[in-house]
């Protein structure tokens, strides 16, 4: 009973009695471009019922790729993003949950990282760089889990420390230590994992007073220091931001030509959840020869690559369609020869899609940094 | 029993005192335990005023214009 | 001095209070008070026989103070002042205890509310002891309104003011009057011609005896208080000269610099040197400072060649000040649109065939720049979609209010659509169809059946497709996304108050509501007053409204502003500042404290010895007590706000009982 109402207040606190049934979120939501996920029709529903039922038998919420994009444009600011994380919390604690991400949700509780790859693997990426440890750098570069563990994101995190190391920034990273930032975890719905990592963050970050910034490779893991971490005291970055103002500066100097005709795809958590708009596209202006062209829909309008919110773990059944296969199809019919990103999971799945769309070799996606560290002299 | 602060504020007719009816129009609410006396300005606060409030057992005093 | 007989009135207003407080508790306790020797409850005290109550027990209890408990004093204070004064006793020996705004409204408790209300009565019950009797002084008022703000709101209420015969200042920013209005093709719901029922009004401001016209001119500074501002106004430098220009129209071809033009909403150029309109009032030609090629850099004097006979054009012309004695003021300053680039998933500002509602009038408009052809890029559009509730009802934007005009307007350009394009395709996304006023009901019953799709739903995405735009929303009431290909989309973009009247609320001192439009002094029994007496309300600067409304308003803000202007005097502020001679050393504090320069050093004769003692002008208090604060030794004093009586408040307020 104590149970029924607690989750009845829980989607109280939402405010969902404010919700207007407009239907702004689930024109907005990218998913429904390919399958029938209505959000507006869930927090109807959500809000007109109560009690044990309230979740089950809702199997789409794992569709959601927690974009944000139907939080960002609500006009009465619900937050129907929350409601589906909150729908699938509940289906975490009753543990009705896909085998695949029982499997997501144990790897974090024993690897400290989502891959189900041993944590002494971890610093695998940087063998041989000869990098500083975090207890002796200003700044502390946090890899995250996909680049420091997937050997395509790994050529990432390499092309960063290339570009640090020839800004002379006093970097270092934590190594085997580093635990995950449990960003996608939390959005699985366990939320219980991601208080526990953000503990330990909290304290392992908290604890270096040598340290005053944290950069990041991805911009989940951005995301969820800055504004899912009170009490953070280092300075949390995007690599973009903080490679731009390099840039800006004059201590990063892009020199070489790279004559390519590059679009850049914006990151939904770094674009719509954060407004950082403007800095990766700094970058790429800044490259010598580079010709550099916006999708038709970019920034707010930015299509979401279907990589966040743990899809990187769930195969959504009967969908042919993909919405990265949409902006590389956009990208092939704009002539480019390089979608830029700056996510390590839109990496992937635009990868996977160009490889699908047997584009190979006509369009490639590559990340930021990437670009940036073949500039270098 | 926890402490409760007795405060005793002086607002301004025109802004302030205007601005704690609309919260009563608006049916804010906020704890009972200030007390306000109206003034026409906040400039009509004389430093005599608070420590007098304050020697009256007020624990707290709000000026407000 | 007669011994001080309180009597305390406590009002249930309703369940109001009395559901909140205890009343016969406040009653018993109210009875235990220094000099009370009366204590009533009544339902509503306010009403005739609450009232009754007060003033019976004034003429047979003898009671010579008067406390009320009931709402806030900003509510009813002139209304028990003027009991007091019916029953034959000084309207200043009253004070009033807020126990509903600042206590029964903003507390669930009942104990602890009570409890508060009787630390205020006790505090209200101490200070009426100390009361005294004050009197009323009267003013002339100088017999003259000003209007700001030459929209139609502006207009109707400069008109009305004439016709009562008095005179009239109308104070336009722009280069003519006519505001928004003028910009409109036809109006809602009757479909009459927006410049045909317009036009003939301003031409009446221009030859009315009793309006004098300041277009292009801005409000700068007002001082005073009702009955006798001083307003000055700066007449911004039109380089050209009012009283010579005939508007002939021969020099503007002759500027070499072409302008955006506003009055099209940009949708076609105009000159440097431009009349915004045809049909301008005044009829005068002026110059875009910004652009002219003589103002910025001397280079060009071309339209002076041109008007070498009448000489009309002055590129050497100053702003001027002008400084007028004026009785009472409206603030008709209107609206500006949304700029719906806030919306950046709507594609304004992207995509050339995604407009603002307000561009569709000027491109509907037989006046327009296309004569009134719907054209996008030379093509007739097959498909037109319109989105409703652009910046409002949208928090994101910071917009929570229904901007009240968008439904009508929105069925209104469907309508002409279908007049002008019979065979478009013609769909308007909705969230809720607001048809409220006089007529809309038909007229959306009339524009449904001219085959325009009505669907719910908030458009969320709009985006190209090969040559069409593709507009995406879910129809809700199908429960899935639709995406409908459009030629033409018309935003229909919401109302904010002008930007421009920022400035303006602060030399008037404005209150704002949440919503950012001025805020009248009361929602439902003062709506066209403001918190400062003497300035008034009419049109959109109060909340977006239609035509209507706002010609409606702005009567009554007219009708309002000529009161005083009829009497003839206003009463001054009563409880002004005033020094005890023998206390006061000279030292002159308050008359650096007053804001008002009211306070002056005199040598005045004191006791048979002269000596220089702070004098208070009553006329210039504004009764603020700052002189009060500053004085070290108390000789000067705030009547009904001294040190004394506040002290006396001080001293129980925060007592527990």
């Amino acid at each position: 009973m104590e149970e029924t109402y607690e989750r009845a207040c829980y989607i109280e606190r939402l405010g969902l009695f404010g919700c207007i049934q407009c239907g702004k979120c689930t024109a907005g939501c990218p998913l429904n471009y390919l399958t029938p996920f209505n959000i507006r029709k869930m927090v109807y529903d959500v809000l007109n019922s109560s009690g044990e039922d309230i979740a089950s038998e809702k199997h789409e919420i794992w569709q959601c790729t927690t974009c944000s994009t139907c939080s960002s444009r609500c006009p009465k600011q619900i937050e129907p993003r929350d409601v589906i994380i909150n729908l699938r919390s509940i289906l975490v604690e009753d543990g009705n949950i896909p085998p695949q991400i029982r499997d997501v949700l144990k790897s974090i509780t024993i690897n400290y990282n989502p891959w189900r790859l041993g944590k002494e693997q971890r610093a695998e990426w940087c063998k041989g760089l000869e990098l500083k440890d975090a207890s002796e750098a200003d700044l502390l570069y946090y890899v995250g889990c996909t680049p420091a563990f997937d050997p395509r994101l790994q050529k990432v995190a390499q092309a960063v420390v290339k570009a640090l190391r020839k800004a002379k920034v006093d970097f270092g990273t934590l190594g085997v230590e580093e635990v995950c930032c449990g960003s996608e975890i939390r959005r699985l719905g366990d939320i219980w994992s991601f208080d526990a990592l953000r503990e330990a963050n909290t304290e392992i970050f908290n604890g270096y007073d040598n340290i005053k910034q944290i950069v990041t490779t991805s911009p989940h893991c951005y995301n969820t220091f800055k504004n899912e971490y009170p009490g953070l005291k280092p300075e949390v970055m995007h690599y973009t931001q903080f490679v731009s103002s390099l840039i800006d500066r004059g201590q990063l100097v892009l020199a070489k030509d790279y004559r390519k005709k590059v679009t850049y795809h914006d990151p939904c958590f770094l674009g719509k959840q954060n407004k950082i708009y403007e800095e990766p596209r700094n970058i790429l202006r800044s490259v010598p020869g580079i010709e550099f062209v916006e999708f038709d829909r970019n920034r707010e309008s930015s299509l979401c690559c279907e990589g966040g919110g743990g899809r990187m773990w769930i195969e959504i059944e009967d969908v042919k369609e993909r919405l990265a296969n949409i902006r590389v199809r956009d990208a092939r019919d704009m002539g480019v020869d390089i979608i830029a990103v700056a996510c390590p999971f839109c990496l992937l799945t635009l990868e996977d899609a160009v490889k699908s769309n047997d584009l190979e070799g006509k369009v490639q996606v590559m990340d930021i940094m990437e670009i940036v560290a073949k500039t270098l002299t | 029993m926890d402490f409760e602060p007795t405060i005793v504020a002086f607002l301004c007719n025109w802004c302030s005192y205007a601005g704690a009816d609309l919260a009563g129009t608006s049916r804010f609410q906020y704890p009972a335990n200030i007390r306000v006396i109206r003034v026409m300005c906040s400039s009509r606060i004389n430093p005599l005023f608070i420590l007098n409030a304050l020697l009256e057992g007020a624990d707290g005093v709000l000026v407000s214009g | 001095m007669a011994a001080k007989k309180i009597g305390v009135y406590i009002c249930h207003c309703g369940v109001n209070i009395a559901a909140t407080v205890d009343i016969e508790e406040l009653k018993r306790f109210a009875a235990t008070l220094p000099r009370v020797k009366s204590v009533q409850n009544y339902m509503y005290v306010c009403s005739d026989p609450g009232q009754e109550l007060i003033r019976k027990d004034i003429k047979e209890k003898g009671l010579n103070r008067i406390v009320v408990a009931a709402c806030s004093p900003r509510m009813h204070e002139p209304t028990f002042r003027n009991v007091l004064k019916s029953a034959g006793l000084n309207p200043y020996c009253l004070e009033i205890t807020n126990i509903r705004e600042q206590c029964s409204w903003v507390h669930h408790d009942r104990h602890t509310a009570t409890e508060k209300a009787k630390g205020l009565l006790a505090a209200s019950v101490a200070k009426a002891a100390l009361l005294e009797p004050l009197e009323e002084h009267e003013v002339g008022v100088t017999p003259t309104a000003m209007v700001i703000g030459g929209g139609i709101a502006g207009i109707q209420a400069a008109l009305d003011i004439a016709d009562t015969g008095f005179k009239v200042y109308l104070v336009e920013k722009e280069a003519s009057i006519g505001g928004h209005m003028m910009q409109l093709d036809k109006t809602f719901p009757t479909l009459d011609c927006s410049a045909c029922i317009l036009t003939p009004k301003m031409a009446d401001v221009k030859n009315h005896p009793n309006i004098e016209l300041l277009a292009y001119s801005e409000v700068i500074e007002v001082k005073g208080f009702v009955g006798n501002f001083k307003v000055t106004v700066k007449k911004k430098p039109r380089y050209v000269i009012e009283s010579i220009c005939n508007a002939c129209g021969q020099c503007s071809p002759y500027c070499p610099i072409e302008i955006d033009d506003a009055f099209n909403e940009r949708l076609a150029k105009t000159k440097a040197l431009y009349i915004p309109f045809p049909q301008a009032i005044p009829a005068t030609y002026v110059i875009d400072p910004q652009s002219c090629r003589y103002l910025r850099d001397k280079s060009c004097r071309q339209c002076e060649q041109v008007c070498k006979e009448l000489q009309a054009i002055n590129l050497d012309q100053k702003e001027e000040l002008v400084e007028l004695d004026i009785g009472t003021i409206i603030v008709a300053t209107g609206f500006d649109i949304f700029d719906p680039r806030q919306k950046p998933e709507l594609g304004y500002g992207k995509y050339e065939n995604v407009i603002t509602g307000l561009e569709f009038e000027r491109l509907v408009s037989a006046s327009g720049p296309n004569q009134g052809d719907i054209k996008i890029n030379g093509k007739k559009p097959k498909d037109v979609v319109f989105v409703q509730c652009v910046g409002s009802r949208d928090q994101t934007v910071g917009n929570e209010y229904c901007s009240r005009v968008c439904c009508m307007y929105t069925a209104k350009h469907a309508h002409l659509v279908r007049e002008k394009l019979p065979d478009a395709h013609i769909t308007i996304f909705y969230i809720d169809i607001r048809a409220f006023g006089k007529g809309f009901e038909q007229f959306y019953d009339r524009v449904r059946g001219e085959r325009v799709y009505y669907r719910r739903g908030n458009v969320s995405e709009i985006y190209k497709k090969g040559d069409k735009l593709m507009v995406r929303a879910e129809d809700t009431l199908m429960g899935k996304a639709v995406e409908v290909a459009a030629d033409l989309v018309v935003l229909a973009v919401g109302m904010e108050p002008s930007k421009s009247a920022k400035e303006l609320g602060k030399i008037l001192k404005l209150s704002n509501s949440p919503d950012k439009f001025f805020l009248e002094a009361h929602p439902k029994l003062r709506p066209v007053d403001t918190g400062s007496d003497g300035v008034f309300l009419a049109g959109c600067c109060q909340g977006p409204k239609d035509i209507p409304d706002t010609v409606a308003q702005a009567s009554a803000a007219a009708a309002k502003a000529v009161i005083p202007l009829a009497h003839g005097t206003v009463k001054t502020e009563a409880m002004v500042s005033v020094v005890q001679a023998e206390a006061c050393r000279g030292c002159g504090f308050c008359v650096e404290a007053c804001p008002y320069a009211a306070i002056t050093l005199e040598e005045k004769k004191v006791r048979g010895k002269k000596k220089i003692v702070a004098t208070v002008n009553e006329v210039l208090c504004k009764s603020c007590g700052a002189c009060a604060a500053s004085c070290l030794s108390g000789a000067i004093q705030q009547k009904s706000f001294t040190d004394e009586q506040i002290l006396s408040m001080i001293a129980v307020i925060g007592k527990k009982y």
